[in-house]
């Protein structure tokens, strides 16, 4: 008998497939109503055919018809939607208010380039251009020569600022953490060429945003 | 003599949509360009002749059945006014109009004339009536 | 020398050009509100802020947003028909605002107290759907004309289904007059005993102004913009308040319907001369109004054939029950007004 309900498993939902068990289970007192010749096999009533006598009404646990009709009339789950959107009316909203509020950034966030120095005040960089090796897009050239005191510098360090595409290629690469970026997006200018940066620009940056550079490596240079 | 109000606003509200059109032409400007005064089909170039093609016969349907349901219902606004003094009579009066109207109702509903789409597949009913 | 006669009418019209003033302006002032409320109430329905920047809370958007329209160039395609492409949204506006002619904010203290008002609002909004076929025809476009029609057919689909509701508040009160339709509510508000009505004609005011989840015009992944598609500034602001014109009037005339209008009986007795049954009236109208913001922003928007089936086999049957039972019940209890 369990293989008559897993044959048609497929055509029913398991609602009926449950409500079949159960009504399967209660076939048995059929069987009692009928006159006990249980030792007799041959003279067995016919065998409960697969729909007739385990059939059950698939509407009979479901919602009533005035159920039905006031969840029609009434469009009840349409209201429990509109109650649930009038909730939120009356909760505050999550807007942050852009120019004077802003959301948090990462340690890691990769914005406006900067070239940093040493806490003695020498530049760091020692123009050994891996960052111009590596830049996706080319926007880095550099240019050296060896300074008056006969170390190894730039005389021409260009980020194309509209060419990068703020990959941090150019920090990881570098050996003497010279070339970062800082966590500052908004530099935005006016005319294209303001956004050619130089050597005295990013050295300028680099400046400026020191400490904040400082930290941010810090906090991050357990994963480097 | 007294102009009554309401021709006063039937006056007015025109002269105030005029005004405002007329500001638009005052301040703005008007430089007609030959890309911006194409209409508008999201990138594709109009065809000549096919910017006014057919349309889908429902609508002429829709707006049949409107007109006749519509002074179906208008036509019972003197009863819904009056119905105290014509109460039992009148009343049954109006509902063998309503009804007859209503026959003709459930003839349209079950001969499809609603149908835009067909359920099963989707596509635009091919009518046949 | 002028007249008697004829410095009485002047000055006599001059009192009903304040009249009309006195009542139009603060209605197309709640119009231009209506739009910034519309705004900030859908953003708090998701939880953000709409437009905080141009007054306190934003309020002065609407005025700045009339103000850049109007400065906008307005494109006219060029094979359209120049006429009815200014005429339509013209029209669409005239009608919209002509609404407010008849609504009284007082006992008696309409525009005009026209004994027919229920015909005249009706009326008019089915004049307004000619404005909408025009310009969707005059702009010389296939989308916008396609959006013209399935609007109109919507838009006239579901004015059955209003004439029907309307027709059964005037059984209950067998009159077209606006204040005896509110002084008949003095017992008991229509919303009590006619509470499915009342639901089936919200549903039909939301189908008239296009609103969610019936606006299948300005659904931009379907259309464009619909039937405005090619209108560009001055006739697009006059669509656009034509729209928040009929959604502050329709509820307005709801208020009036369903909720007693101006009268809020025995909770105060006006012993001033300060109307304030017009500001018992604008609350009513603002719940009205509110309930037209929160259906957009929790229903999603209706296939056109559903919205067609919606009407055609679902409610207009309903209607027709209506229509049929509510007389009966009337004649057979003998309980019909006069």
């Amino acid at each position: 008998m369990a293989r008559l309900l897993t044959r048609n498993s497929y055509f029913r939902s398991p609602i009926t497939q449950q409500a079949l068990l159960r009504s399967f289970s209660t076939s048995p007192r059929r069987l009692l109503a009928q006159p006990s010749s249980s030792h007799d096999h041959a003279h067995h009533h016919n065998p409960p055919t697969p729909f007739k006598d385990t059939y059950v009404n698939p509407y009979k646990n479901g919602p009533s018809a005035i159920d039905k009709a006031v969840h029609l009339f009434f469009f009840t789950e349409i209201l429990r939607g509109m109650w649930i959107v009038l909730e939120q009316f009356f909760r505050p909203p999550y807007t942050i208010m852009y120019p004077f509020e802003r959301g948090p950034i990462s340690p890691r966030f990769r914005g406006e380039h900067a070239l940093r120095r040493y806490p003695t005040g020498e530049e760091r960089c020692i123009a050994c251009k891996l960052c111009e090796a590596i830049c996706p897009a080319q926007a880095i050239t550099i240019e050296s020569e060896a300074r008056e005191d006969g170390s190894r510098r730039t005389t021409k360090y260009d980020i194309d600022m509209t060419k990068c595409i703020y990959c941090g290629f150019c920090q990881e690469a570098c050996p003497v953490d010279a070339i970062v970026e800082t966590q500052n997006a908004e530099y935005s200018t006016e005319t294209r060429e303001e956004l050619l940066y130089n050597k005295e620009k990013l050295l300028a940056n680099g400046d400026r945003a020191e400490a904040e550079i400082a930290a941010n490596l810090h906090a991050d240079h357990v994963y480097r | 003599m007294r102009i009554p109000t309401l021709s006063i606003l039937f006056i007015f509200v025109p002269i105030l949509a005029v005004i405002l059109l007329g500001l638009n032409l005052l301040l703005a400007p008007s430089r007609p360009d030959e890309s911006k005064v194409s209409p508008y089909e999201c990138g594709f170039s109009t065809i000549y002749g096919q910017t006014r093609n057919i349309f889908h016969i429902h609508f002429y349907i829709v707006a049949m059945l409107f007109l006749v349901f519509d002074l179906e219902i208008l036509l019972l606004f003197p009863i819904a006014v009056t119905l105290y003094q014509v109460s039992t009579f009148g009343f049954s009066i109006a509902l063998i109009f309503f009804i007859v109207l209503t026959i003709g109702f459930i003839l349209e509903i079950g001969s499809g004339a609603i149908d835009l789409i067909d359920q099963k597949t989707g596509l635009p009913v091919k009518s046949s009536h | 020398m002028i007249s008697n006669h004829f410095i009485a009418t002047l000055f006599n019209t001059l009192i009903g050009l304040i009249d009309v003033l006195v009542i139009l302006l603060p209605a197309l002032l709640s119009v231009a509100f209506m739009t910034i409320i519309e705004r900030k109430q859908l953003a708090a329905h998701q939880r953000r802020v709409g437009p905080n920047y141009v007054g306190y809370f934003g309020v002065l958007q609407p005025f700045s947003d009339a103000l850049k329209l109007i400065l906008k160039e307005t494109i006219v395609p060029s094979q359209s028909n120049k006429v009815l492409f200014y005429l339509s949204p013209v029209s669409t506006l005239i009608f919209s605002l002509l609404g407010w002619g008849i609504i009284p904010f007082g006992q008696g203290l309409a525009i005009s107290d026209f004994s027919l008002g229920v015909l005249y609002t009706l009326a008019l909004s089915s004049l307004g759907v000619y404005g909408i076929l025009f310009s969707g025809w005059s702009a010389n476009s296939k989308y916008a004309f396609l959006g013209s029609l399935r609007s109109t057919a919507s838009m006239i689909s579901y004015e059955l289904i209003l004439s029907s509701a309307v027709l059964i508040i005037i059984l209950l009160t067998g009159s077209f007059n606006f204040t005896t339709i509110i002084e008949q509510q003095q017992a008991v508000w229509f919303i009590v005993p006619l509470l499915p009505i009342f639901i089936i004609y919200f549903i039909a005011i939301l189908a008239e102004t296009s609103r969610t989840p019936f606006d299948l015009q300005e659904a931009e992944s379907e259309l464009v913009a619909g039937f405005f598609t090619e209108h560009s500034s001055v006739p697009f602001v006059f669509f656009f308040l034509a729209e928040y014109s009929s959604i502050v009037l329709f509820s307005c005339i709801t208020a009036i319907f369903f909720l007693g209008g101006y009268n809020m009986p025995e909770l105060f007795v006006n012993n001033t001369f300060i109307n304030l049954q017009s500001i018992i009236l604008g609350l009513k109208t603002c719940i009205f109004c509110f309930m037209f913001v929160w259906f957009r922003a929790t229903l999603p928007r209706m296939r056109y054939d559903a919205l067609i089936e919606l009407c055609w086999l679902n409610l207009l049957p309903i209607a027709v029950a209506f229509i049929i039972l509510v007389p009966s019940i009337l004649v057979a209890f003998d309980i019909a007004p006069y």
